[in-house]
C-alpha cells in the first residue's frame, strides 16, 4: 500500500481448530519445495531466518520421505500445504504451518525427530483433535509414537526400537515420580495436559496399541477411520477405540 | 479392546508379562508345547483383561518359531505344535507389547529346574531440550 503497509490474505478452505491458527511475523526468507503426496504436489514453505536458507535444506532433505510414511499409515496428508516457520523458542503443529526452532533449522538431521512428531500432528491433533485437554494423548502420545514409527520406516527396526527402549525406561522408572504418582492416561489433569505421562506413556501406549492388534488390523483400522473421518472433528478416547 | 483400553488408557500403572513354566509333550515329529504365563503389575492392583503377547520359542540350533497367547487375566496358558523343542521361550522378543521393561526367558534344564534371565535394556539415547508441543 501507499504507506509502505503489507496486506497479507490467507486462506485454507480445509475446516482448522481454531487454536491452530498462527501467523508469524519477521524479516524471513523463504525457501520452497513440493511433496508428491496422494493428492498430488502439496507445496512446502520454509520461512526461516535468511542466515538458514541452505541449512533448512540439509535439516528438512527427509520431509517428503516423512511425509510419505506418515501418508502410507495414516492416508493422505490433511491439509493443502506444508510449512515450516522458524522461530525462537519451541514447536507448535499449526495446521499448515508448523513452528520450529530456529536452533534444530541447524543443516543437519540432529532434530528430524522434532519435526516428525510436529508433522504427524496434522493427522492426530488437527484433522482430528481430542475434545477434551482430558484426552490430550490422542494427540500427543500418538505423535510422541509417530517418531519412532517414522525411524523404523526411514532408517530401520532396530533404530525404532533404540528410540523406544530408552521412552519405555522412563516412563516405566520415573514417571510416576515427576507427576504425582501412576496416572490414567484419561481423563489427565489439567496441570498435567502437557506432561511426561501424555507425551511418553502416551506413546508407549500406542506403541502397545499396534502390538495388541497386529499390524494390519492397526493400521487398516487406524486408516480406515482417519480418511472417513471429517476434518476438525472432536474425539474423545472412548470414540478413538479402533 | 475394552480390556487394553481399561488398563492403559482409562487405569493407572503398568503390566509385564512373563513366562511361569513350559512343558513339552512328543508328539510323532512335532512336540506339543504347553506354556504358562502370568501378568505381573505395576503401580496398579487392578490386572489387564484380555491380554495378548508374542511368545518366541528357540531350540539349541537357534531355530526360533513366534505365536501369540491370548489370556485372560492374571495367568493363562496355552499349547502351540511346534516342529522343534525349544530350549527356550522368551515374552515379547520383538518389543511389540510396549509395556514390557525386560525380556523374561524361561529355559528348559534337568527336569525340576527352571532359569529366568532377565535382560534389560540399557540404551540411553539423549534427547534435545526442546519445548515442543
Amino acid at each position: 500500500m501507499s504507506d509502505n503497509t503489507k496486506i497479507f490474505h490467507w486462506k485454507s478452505d480445509r475446516t482448522l481448530p481454531t487454536y491452530l491458527a498462527s501467523v508469524a511475523a519477521g524479516p524471513y526468507a523463504l525457501v520452497t519445495d513440493t511433496v508428491n503426496a496422494e493428492q498430488g504436489e502439496i507445496p512446502v514453505t520454509y520461512y526461516v531466518r535468511p542466515s538458514d536458507t541452505t541449512r533448512a535444506r540439509g535439516s528438512f532433505v527427509n520431509l517428503p520421505a516423512v511425509t510419505g510414511i506418515f501418508e502410507e499409515s495414516f492416508g493422505p496428508y490433511p491439509f493443502q500445504r506444508i510449512g515450516i516457520t522458524g522461530t525462537s523458542l519451541g514447536a507448535m503443529e499449526h495446521a499448515e504451518n508448523i513452528f520450529y526452532p530456529n536452533s534444530s533449522i541447524n543443516g543437519t538431521l540432529s532434530d528430524e525427530w522434532l519435526y516428525a512428531h510436529e508433522l504427524s500432528h496434522m493427522w492426530f491433533g488437527n484433522k482430528v483433535t481430542c475434545a477434551s485437554d482430558a484426552d490430550m494423548w490422542l494427540n500427543e502420545g500418538w505423535a510422541r509414537w509417530c517418531e519412532t514409527l517414522y525411524r523404523e520406516n526411514l532408517y530401520g527396526i532396530e533404530s525404532a526400537r533404540e528410540n523406544m527402549r530408552p521412552l519405555l525406561r522412563e516412563v516405566l522408572q520415573f514417571i510416576h515420580t515427576k507427576e504425582g504418582g501412576y496416572r490414567p492416561l484419561s481423563p489427565m489433569p489439567s496441570e498435567y495436559t502437557y506432561g511426561d505421562n501424555v507425551y511418553d506413556k502416551g506413546g508407549v501406549t500406542t506403541h502397545a496399541l499396534r502390538g495388541y492388534l497386529g499390524d494390519s488390523l492397526f493400521f487398516g483400522g487406524v486408516k480406515h477411520i482417519w480418511i472417513r473421518l471429517p476434518t476438525a472433528l472432536l474425539l474423545p478416547t472412548t470414540c478413538a477405540m479402533p | 479392546m475394552s480390556g487394553f483400553f481399561d488398563f492403559h488408557v482409562f487405569g493407572p500403572g503398568f503390566n509385564q508379562f512373563s513366562v511361569d513354566s513350559f512343558r513339552i509333550v512328543p508328539i510323532g515329529d512335532e512336540f506339543d508345547v504347553e506354556v504358562f504365563v502370568k501378568q505381573r503389575l505395576k503401580g496398579t492392583t487392578v490386572y489387564a483383561q484380555n491380554c495378548r503377547v508374542e511368545l518366541t520359542f528357540m531350540d539349541n540350533d537357534r531355530q526360533m518359531e513366534t505365536r501369540r497367547i491370548s489370556f485372560p487375566g492374571p495367568h493363562g496358558s496355552a499349547t502351540f505344535r511346534l516342529p522343534f523343542a525349544p530350549a527356550i521361550v522368551m515374552t515379547d522378543l520383538f518389543e511389540r507389547a510396549g509395556m514390557q521393561p525386560p525380556t523374561a526367558i524361561k529355559r528348559s534344564t534337568p527336569p525340576g529346574f527352571t532359569i529366568t534371565l532377565i535382560l534389560f535394556s540399557s540404551l540411553m539415547l539423549p534427547r534435545s531440550p526442546i519445548l515442543l508441543l
